[in-house]
């Protein structure tokens, strides 16, 4: 994993080391620049799994991994969590590891390698529960990317209704304006944010950092869609990767493509706290029974053990 | 004898690359070595690799230069895929390579090079197939469109958009815009934004078309220097689009289905206007059994004629034929 100060998504991080505990085969997690260092000191392992981004480290990450099958001389694997945004610094992996597993199912065929595999990201196991009476109706957290300014000024006129918050950064003056807006809050606030909202949008991401060779489309959703859900709090998705529907169906998760849906769904649900809390439920059995840590790494030994 | 094959993209930025993929999967299925160079790896292919033949695909953005890596024991191949709408830029550098191959059928004829061919693109089931959804109940819309915004589309899709509202036929329009398009080409078009600019994974598109009772495919005339040019066949959208398990409605002036393809002439719903296909979207509402059968007739037909691996026998036959 990356070293803690440049590794922007810890919390990930924490859900998938909790969730390893789970796991009926032993993981050791090192995150920081001296690590293959530190893994000398512990029994030879089975696996590696690098796991993260390619693009921001300030170590050499090729030589890193080099390094790590010379010495340690066992098989490496890299989970990569950044497809397709970062593809451009990942696609020498399947040449340099053994096995390589993408976030991403559309980005997973531009490799043009048999040892490549799509292993979604996830989240933890969840207890907590949405707050009986929440302050806010909708909440969005998110950088304000060009097509979520788009859909969000879109539905100004039927959020500006409703009490929405918007937290995250880059958002338009008129969002700004016309919205309850926090630029910045930690992921323990976000929870209870979330906790404390009827509804949670959930708009898709197009920004890339480094995907320019082929201009890859994400198709897989993000793994915030499964944190949502596992809270048990009730979200509306923008419906523009269909691929949503091999991880939730149509009575678990609920998705709009238009304004117009968009105003039926919102008068639908936010008067409707039964409705709200029996999808959301449905959603949360389904993220426990499928989309936890716990079950990615399991499919990762899986196929691992498969195709050695 | 032919043994090492290797497909060079010419594009720096090809966000088709699912067509090259497809075209690589199918030489797989072969005997045959085959590796993907990139604009910045040809060099270090050929050295290392030393292929036979080298399949240049796309077209556009080739430099003249390739003349220098030429030698006795490669056979090139230059097969376009923007005919023909680059057929300037791909006719200055046709005269580079063995053969040619063109996947714009008039095109072929513009060519003076002799040996140049038609092999049109075709369609990956890895990419697209989904089995025709007969029941529909499961279906989202009555009717999809998903293609580039161009500007001779504008005036036909508000057309038929305001004509599906007043009908209450369900529908989406997803028309992503890029540079070449000229700035307010949608502002006419009764959708907004963000319901319809955005790009959509291949497999995601053919998700979408699966769960409509129609999509509707219209072929393109405008080409990035503004000079609108007709695509005299079938575009590689039409196979897709087929193996996509979804009834098909074309309108084109210029590219007739029925006649290109007769075998399968009462299966295509080739129309004229939108309000044909408001009619017939309404007819077969109440009779979904008569574009289930055509769905089905369809897919089946690309898939039995159509695939990239049809297409790799095609090409190795011509390249047999010219070292003949």
């Amino acid at each position: 994993m990356l070293p803690e100060h440049l590794d922007s998504n810890q919390h990930i991080r924490k859900m998938l080391m909790s969730e390893a505990t789970q796991c009926d085969f032993t993981i050791q997690f090192y995150q920081s620049e001296t690590y293959l260092h530190e893994a000398y000191k512990t029994k030879q392992p089975d696996l590696i799994v690098l796991f993260g981004s390619f693009y921001k480290p300030n170590t050499d990450i090729y030589n890193l991994i080099t390094q790590t099958s010379r010495y340690l001389g066992t098989r490496v694997a890299a989970w990569i969590t950044e497809d397709p945004y970062e593809f451009d610094c990942n696609y020498l992996l399947p040449k340099l590891v053994d096995f390589v597993f993408s976030n991403d199912k559309n980005s997973c065929n531009y490799y043009h390698s048999q040892n490549v595999y799509h292993l979604p990201l996830a989240t933890a196991f969840n207890t907590l529960e949405p707050l009986a009476e929440p302050e806010w109706d909708f909440v969005f957290c998110g950088v304000g990317f060009a097509n979520r300014i788009d859909i969000i000024e879109g539905l100004q006129d039927i959020l500006k209704n409703y009490s929405t918050l918007i937290i995250g950064s880059n958002w338009s003056k008129q969002i700004t304006e016309n919205f309850f807006t926090r630029t910045q809050v930690d992921y323990d606030e976000l929870i209870s944010i979330y906790r404390n909202s009827k509804i949670v949008l959930n708009l898709s991401r197009y920004h890339n950092i480094a995907n320019q060779i082929y201009e890859i489309v994400p198709s897989t959703v993000a793994p915030r869609t499964f944190e949502v859900a596992a809270m048990g709090i009730f979200q509306l998705v923008f419906f523009d990767r269909p691929e949503i529907h091999e991880y939730f169906t149509q009575e678990e998760i609920i998705t709009f493509s238009s304004k117009q849906e968009f105003a039926y769904l919102a008068d639908k649900y936010i008067n409707n706290p039964q409705l709200r809390h029996s999808i959301a439920n449905e959603a949360k059995q389904k993220v426990h029974k499928e989309h936890l840590y716990r079950h990615r790494l399991q499919t990762l030994l899986q196929q691992v053990l498969n195709n050695l | 004898m032919i043994n090492r094959i290797l497909i060079h993209n010419t594009k720096t930025t090809n966000n088709n690359y699912h067509l090259l993929h497809s075209l690589w999967q199918a030489f797989k299925e072969t005997s045959l070595q085959i590796q993907i160079s990139q604009p910045q790896t040809l060099q270090l292919f050929i050295k290392n690799f030393q292929p036979e033949l080298i399949i240049c695909f796309g077209g556009e953005q080739i430099s003249p230069t390739i003349e220098n890596l030429k030698s006795p024991n490669t056979k090139w191949i230059l097969w376009t895929t923007e005919d023909p709408f680059e057929i300037n830029f791909n006719k200055q550098i046709a005269k580079h390579f063995d053969i040619v191959l063109t996947s714009d059928k008039a095109s072929q004829n513009l060519y003076s090079h002799p040996h140049c061919y038609y092999l049109p693109l075709a369609a990956s089931k890895n990419w697209f197939y989904h089995p025709v959804i007969k029941q529909p109940s499961k279906l989202l819309y009555d009717l999809i469109f998903i293609g580039t915004a161009w500007p001779n589309r504008t005036k036909f899709l508000k057309e038929l958009i305001s004509l599906l509202k007043q009908n209450h036929l369900t529908s989406r329009f997803i028309l992503p815009t890029n540079p070449h398009i000229p700035q307010n080409t949608l502002s006419d078009v009764d959708i907004i934004k963000f319901e319809r600019d955005f790009r959509l994974a291949p497999t995601d598109l053919a998700n979408l078309q699966n769960h409509s009772l129609f999509a509707l495919t219209l072929f393109r005339d405008f080409s990035g220097d503004g000079n609108p040019r007709p695509q005299s066949s079938p575009t590689n959208r039409f196979y897709e689009t087929a193996l996509a398990g979804t009834g098909q409605i074309i309108v084109s002036n210029d590219i007739n289905i029925p006649e290109f393809y007769p075998e399968i002439k009462d299966h295509i719903f080739q129309l004229q206007n939108a309000r044909e296909i408001i009619d017939t979207i309404t007819y077969i509402k109440q009779n979904p059994e008569i574009r289930n059968y055509a769905a089905s007739s369809v897919q089946q037909f690309v898939i039995d004629n159509h695939s990239y691996s049809h297409r790799v026998k095609e090409l190795l036959k011509i390249v047999d034929n010219l070292n003949n």
